[in-house]
């Protein structure tokens, strides 16, 4: 499961969103394991039938104000309350001066208090966002991807076929590559998958007969980009003289990342056959199909209607 | 499947020249070996798979393998890890 350190979390996020740990130290070693939010307003009043207490929960101002209203009894008996549950953290904004009610509660106990001089609209905001492209869920694939015309194309073949040397192809024709041989792709929340390449090897391909080169020295800037959506999927084999390969185009394969069906296409390699050409089709077909243009059933309806007009 | 956990020793990781030993190295064996430090895990046959991670000296590897002769081919990439991949230091 994919998850974050609460450690990781302040240590590296402490500047950005201003944070200050207070109480609860013993905590950090915990993780948070929702990209999800929580303001605690319906706890604080006593509801706890239904208590999101894996999320990091906001106290702002609001939720302040209307503890001072409970009377210091009441707030410190919510408080030990809340703290039976394994709360994930909480966050005081606005550099409010948090409930001592709420650091007595918290002492000795595996929820951490941070205060964060932030405004708490927009530390939700930012939160949310750095949350979800850090829990997103991801995979790596042993592949190659490139931008052709503007789609996402992730080259895949067993290794030997040939893939570094399409994409030398496509790049040496004016496409970008985004990563060779190893791609790390994430699901966004708008469950998109982008696909980049790890940081060490970012650019550089390996060659068989020319050893490691780098993509970015020799083609410049144009050649690269860091991240790209993955949108199609081709994948090479040897032509099997016994299989029957799509010569329609009629239906759609797909290859599934991360729970996501992508569009995909195989195609067979035989000496001759020019791979680079075919892909960049490929990527100007998929364009075609997303503007509503799917050539093979157009082709067919057309035919179709012909054979069964009268001016035949 | 067998595996098992190795430190890197020679004092430059797992450069270039010592992927490419350990390749070549795996392929005298059919088996698959992969190789997994933290939570990546990559195909040992690959130079740019190795060296993505980044296995400094000092750092755990896990070596990998599945197949017919997967307990030899264990034994010896294990040894030539243990052995600082043939370099003095």
């Amino acid at each position: 499961m994919i998850n974050l350190l609460l450690e990781e979390f302040y240590l590296d996020q402490k500047e950005k969103f201003s944070l200050e740990l207070i109480a609860g130290q013993e905590g950090l070693t915990r993780r948070i394991t929702v990209p999800d939010i929580n303001r605690p307003g319906l706890a604080l009043a006593g509801y706890f039938d239904y208590f999101a207490f894996e999320r990091i929960q906001i106290l702002g101002r609001t939720e302040l104000s209307f503890l001072q209203g409970l009377g210091r009894e009441q707030t410190k008996k919510i408080f030990n309350k809340l703290m039976e549950w394994e709360v994930c953290c909480f966050i005081i904004t606005q550099g409010l001066e948090p409930p001592e009610e709420l650091l007595q509660a918290a002492e000795g106990k595996p929820s951490p208090v941070f205060t964060s001089k932030m405004p708490t609209t927009k530390l939700i905001a930012d939160l949310t966002i750095y949350l979800e492209d850090k829990l997103a869920p991801e995979t790596s694939l042993h592949g190659t991807l490139l931008d052709v015309y503007g789609i996402g194309v992730l080259i895949l073949g067993k290794s030997g076929i040939g893939k570094s040397e399409c994409a030398l192809d496509l790049v040496e024709r004016g496409h970008r590559l985004v990563a060779d041989d190893l791609v790390d792709i994430t699901r966004t929340a708008e469950r998109i998958l982008m696909g980049s390449g790890p940081e060490l090897i970012r650019h550089h391909m390996e060659i068989r007969g020319l050893g490691i080169i780098n993509i970015k020295n020799l083609f410049g800037i144009g050649a690269i980009r860091d991240r790209k959506r993955v949108e199609l999927v081709t994948t090479i084999e040897e032509w099997d003289e016994q299989k029957e390969y799509d010569r329609l185009g009629l239906d759609e394969l797909t290859y599934s990342v991360l729970e996501i069906e992508l569009p995909r296409i195989i195609i067979p390699v035989r000496p001759g056959r020019n791979l680079s050409i075919i892909i960049e089709v490929a990527a100007m077909n998929q364009r075609l199909k997303k503007t509503g243009h799917h050539t093979a059933r157009e082709f067919n309806q057309t035919l179709i209607s012909w054979m069964q007009s009268d001016e035949r | 499947m067998l595996e098992r956990d190795v430190v890197i020793e020679n004092k430059l990781g797992m450069h270039l020249r010592a992927a490419a030993v350990f390749i070549e190295t795996g392929n005298k064996y059919r088996c698959q070996i992969s190789l997994r430090k933290d939570n990546r895990e990559v195909n040992a046959k690959s130079i740019m798979g190795i060296m993505t991670l980044g296995a400094a000296v000092g750092s755990v590897v896990t070596v990998l393998t599945s197949g017919e002769d997967e307990a030899q081919a264990l034994e010896a990439l294990v040894a030539l890890i243990q052995n600082k991949f043939g370099e003095k230091e």
